[in-house]
């Protein structure tokens, strides 16, 4: 199983891929609507990327309460713990 | 000076009155109309389509209320190209009133509104009756734009989300030019002109303007947006973004006049 520093790495260059950020720029501690200006429509281009990684279904509901880069990576680590029980 | 001061007096009294009838007609209009409309029509989106070219001629003989009452005047420039079927309108949003003349002009119009403008009771009858798309979510809400722009209705969206500040730039969100990239939809552009600038966010019904109020529409050419769909998506929203908040600030910056003056 991954852990959480593969996790975020794998995360961040999602991230910088898909919305053309600064891999510098994001941290475990940036907010995805106020640092990396990531909107609602963005959040499910993000899912459907992460969906390849996590390799099952994510539901809105894993996601709802997510707020910063951090709140993805435990989240996405929480999903992949659940797979591999 | 003694004239002007007789104006400003009736225009104020006139304002008070336009938000008064326009409060009570909201409650009452929708009230009085929707078991008409409910039972006359054949099916859901008959009725969505009849309720919504009576929101447009209420609204239409509201604007006109006003111009009889003398609180403002208005100009419209190709207002023929809002009667096409199918449209995705985007307008900037200087003041209260500009969703009210963009239905005034669009006779089947669908809009995207905020989910509390429910807990109005002006705004709430007409909102259940003509099925209007709120904008609670990502996902939902293009496929709800989908599903209207296929039905043929004029969708308006603000891409601002919220009206202008007075005297900053323009700052659009992201999701109109979503909306129109993931639908396929080229977007007819709207600016307009509230003059002198009244009924912004900072502004109360009485702080009306030192003359009459003069609305200018401008509906432009459609601005297609085919040539985007080699990017990502996520880029191609965040490039025609910038391309309509420029175009916009543009044609503000240009025409920053009436046309007729």
């Amino acid at each position: 199983m991954a852990d959480k520093n593969a996790i975020f790495e794998h995360v961040a260059t999602t991230l910088s891929e898909l919305f053309e950020l600064e891999r510098a720029d994001i941290t475990l501690q940036s907010h995805l609507g106020e640092d990396l200006d990531i909107d609602s429509i963005d959040a499910i281009d993000l899912v459907v990327e992460l969906k390849k990684y996590v390799g099952k279904k994510i539901s809105p509901e894993d996601f709802k309460s997510v707020r910063t880069v951090e709140d993805i990576v435990n989240a996405v680590s929480d999903l992949m713990a659940k797979n591999s029980r | 000076m003694i004239t002007r001061r007789i104006n400003y007096c009736w225009r104020l009294f006139a304002t008070a009155l336009s938000f008064a009838i326009f409060g009570i007609g909201g409650v009452l209009i929708p009230l009085l109309a929707a078991p008409w409309i409910t039972l006359t029509s054949t099916t859901p989106t008959h009725r969505q389509v009849r309720a919504r070219l009576f929101i447009h001629r209420t609204f239409r003989a509201y604007i006109h209320l006003m111009r009889a009452l003398g609180v403002l005047t208005w100009e419209i420039k190709g207002e023929a190209l809002l009667h096409r079927p199918g449209l995705l309108v985007l307008a900037n949003h200087p003041c209260l009133i500009d969703v009210v003349f963009l239905i005034a002009f669009i006779p089947n119009p669908d809009c995207i509104v905020k989910g509390r403008l429910l807990a109005n009771p002006a705004m709430r009858g007409y909102l259940r009756l003509t099925g209007f798309l709120r904008n609670d979510s990502g996902a939902e809400l293009i496929e709800g734009a989908r599903a209207s722009l296929a039905a043929g209705s004029a969708l308006i969206i603000f891409p601002e989300g919220t009206r202008t500040l007075p005297g900053e730039p323009l700052r659009f969100q992201r999701g109109a030019a979503n909306v129109a990239l993931r639908t396929h939809t080229p977007v007819t552009p709207v600016t307009i002109l509230c003059q002198p600038i009244t009924l912004t966010k900072k502004h109360r019904w009485y702080h009306i303007p030192p003359r009459k109020l003069h609305m200018t529409l401008r509906v432009g050419a459609d601005i297609p947006v085919a040539t985007y769909d080699h990017q990502p998506p996520a880029l191609a929203a965040r490039q025609l973004t910038q391309d309509l908040q420029d175009y916009f600030t543009e044609e503000l910056r240009v025409n920053d006049k009436p046309i007729y003056g």
